[in-house]
């Protein structure tokens, strides 16, 4: 700090040395040394390794590339104009977004009734959370590998033997255009679903308890306050919670990856899949890379709607 | 709010209801690990155990048909080591630079940081794929990234991706701004450096945000599937353990054609599997709720 004075010091002592003055100099910029020295390193990193790909990314949907043959062949807006004409493609993305909407609801659904309960003043909370958090922790690759097992079609496959119970005749699940669907939807709810849950109850708790006081002061009863305080003070998180969770359904590929290959009669091929396929399967890496870049708009669009409130809310 | 006896004892019937349902997997899953394969097949709905001993697991880990387990699992240790060390420095380091510092530009960079966030990882996966097939001088590549294959099958590609943790960054910022200056004043006035500062005032205040973060992380890497197998999956020495495990079950799977499928042994590989999770989030849990909230941003 001493030498930073030097229009008082300079009468006083002799002028400064070269060292003396980078002392100085050093001194008074030590926010952006210290924060270039750290953040330079980092940005580098990040270009490569993010921007440079998404560079990447976009040129090679424009080309034709079997990932084996360098460099590819510039192709113009063929992929593109091959995905929107296709039926293949077509059907696709009519699997994404069903299977997407299904565990978008459910997972709301679920997730928002279940944190309601929890919310109630109730023994043993942690446990339940805890449960329901179980099987985001655990890996869904693995967990719908093991699907198979439950969906075995044998009269003592697992699900075959519940609804044995009720008399139910054995349904050959993975032969069903129908059945299929419906239980990897139903396994991405169970992996998801508890992260859902726990923003809810964080959500939940959060509200100033002030306020249902306030309410009952006023002689509201449970269904006015959870009316007028429960849904505006839950409004923010809400929204945030179904952009993230519709990001989130639009790219399920775990079941069709390690189970149904996208089958039967492409009911499960769901966009992340058809992308994985089509780059590692059919090595039509430009295809794959122009449905990426129409995912990638897409979720893009869904995720600036909660940079809004993300805003508001840091 | 008062309730009503029937009301509140619904909630629980509710609850406990629905809880087994979502727990219903999980306890098959382990209960069928002390089933013989017949009495499995006679309780097929929820297997009863015979028996009580490691004889579907001990195989598990012993096993090397998909590469060898205790591999995979020493193989993800590292993995785990590696990005917990990246994630800390960059988050510490990083969310001091744009919490405490004042530099031109820093908001300009916070943001271009941030858009990080927007992308997701798995869209990354083909250009990664990519560039790293085509790295210039590696793996019998050329200067023009030809003629090998780059870093694709190799260690490398299980670990320089994804060290800088942009989300633990924001993360640690935020956390940063709730702590009041007077702390890094206090210090300084005591000569302290700017090393000493971030290591002995902050790291302590910041710990239950980088514990959420860790847990995070480390759930994060120990089921890290789509990027090893597309980085690394045509070398099965080196696979991870989410993907080795995957393998070993559908290889398992595949046989049922032939002979009886073992399933209670299927189901000690992917017990095995979910241990190491869930007994690190049993024991961090209490930091998630506050880690994830925190978080706010991806999910």
């Amino acid at each position: 700090m001493e030498t930073s004075g030097r229009a008082v010091g300079a009468a006083a002592r002799p002028t400064p040395t070269w060292s003396e003055r980078f002392a100085t100099w050093r001194w008074r910029h030590r926010h952006p040394l210290v924060a270039y020295a750290i953040l330079t390193p980092m940005l580098v990193y990040f270009i490569i390794f993010t921007w440079i790909p998404m560079l990447v990314l976009a040129v090679i949907s424009f080309t034709e590339y079997n990932v084996v043959e360098w460099p590819p062949t510039f192709v113009g807006l063929k992929n593109y104009v091959q995905i929107f004409t296709d039926p293949y493609y077509h059907k696709v993305i009519q699997v994404t977004v069903t299977l997407g909407v299904a565990v978008l609801v459910l997972n709301m659904a679920i997730g928002l009734t279940i944190a309601l309960l929890l919310n109630e003043k109730i023994k043993g909370r942690g446990l339940y959370r805890t449960i329901w958090y179980l099987p985001v922790v655990i890996s869904g690759a693995v967990m719908a590998q093991t699907l198979v097992i439950f969906l075995y079609p044998g009269e003592n496959g697992v699900f075959n033997s519940i609804i044995g119970l009720v008399g139910l005749k054995p349904v050959i699940w993975t032969q069903s255009t129908f059945w299929t669907p419906f239980w990897i939807s139903l396994f991405a709810v169970w992996r998801g679903v508890g992260v859902v849950v726990i923003f809810f109850l964080a959500g939940l708790q959060s509200i100033d308890p002030v306020l249902y006081e306030a309410a009952r002061v006023d002689g509201a009863d449970r269904r006015q306050s959870f009316r007028h305080v429960t849904i505006p003070q839950l409004a923010p998180i809400t929204l945030f919670v179904f952009v993230t969770q519709c990001v989130g359904a639009l790219q399920m590929w775990e079941a069709p990856l390690v189970l149904t290959f996208g089958g039967p009669e492409n009911s499960t091929r769901t966009m992340v899949y058809s992308i994985y396929s089509d780059a590692f399967g059919n090595l039509t890496m430009g295809l794959a890379t122009a449905q990426s870049v129409i995912l990638l708009v897409v979720l893009l669009a869904l995720s600036a709607t909660n940079l809004r409130v993300f805003r508001v809310k840091y | 709010m008062r309730r009503s006896f029937p009301f509140s004892a619904l909630i629980y019937v509710i609850l406990t209801t629905t809880s087994l349902v979502i727990l219903y997997p999980l306890l098959f899953m382990v209960s069928a690990t002390f089933t013989s394969t017949a009495q499995y097949y006679r309780t097929s709905f929820f297997p009863i155990p015979d028996f009580f001993d490691l004889r579907n697991y001990v195989p598990v880990l012993l096993d090397c048909s998909q590469g060898c387990i205790y591999q995979a699992m020493l193989t993800t240790g590292l993995r785990e080591a590696w990005y917990l060390v990246w994630m800390l420095i960059i988050s510490i380091f990083g969310g001091y630079v744009f919490a405490r510092l004042r530099f031109p530009g820093k908001n300009a960079l916070f943001l271009f940081l941030l858009s990080g966030l927007m992308v997701p990882d798995i869209l990354l996966l083909l250009p990664l794929y990519v560039m790293l097939a085509r790295w210039p001088l590696i793996g019998g590549n050329d200067l023009l990234g030809q003629g090998g294959s780059g870093f694709v099958n190799t260690w490398p590609a299980l670990f320089i991706l994804g060290m800088v943790n942009v989300l633990a960054l924001f993360l640690i910022k935020q956390n940063y701004e709730m702590i009041p200056g007077e702390y890094e004043e206090a210090a300084l006035v005591d000569g302290a450096g700017t090393l000493r500062i971030i290591l002995q005032v902050y790291v302590p205040m910041l710990r239950p945000a980088l514990t959420a973060l860790s847990l995070l992380v480390f759930i994060g890497i120990w089921n890290d599937y789509l990027g090893p197998l597309i980085f690394v999956g045509g070398n099965k020495d080196i696979t991870p353990i989410a993907l080795t495990v995957q393998r070993l079950i559908y290889g398992l799977t595949q046989r049922q054609a032939e002979t009886i499928a073992d399933f209670p042994l299927i189901f000690g590989a992917t017990t095995l599997m979910s241990i190491p999770p869930i007994v690190v989030y049993f024991a961090l849990q209490r930091y998630i709720v506050q880690g994830l909230v925190g978080v706010g941003i991806k999910g």
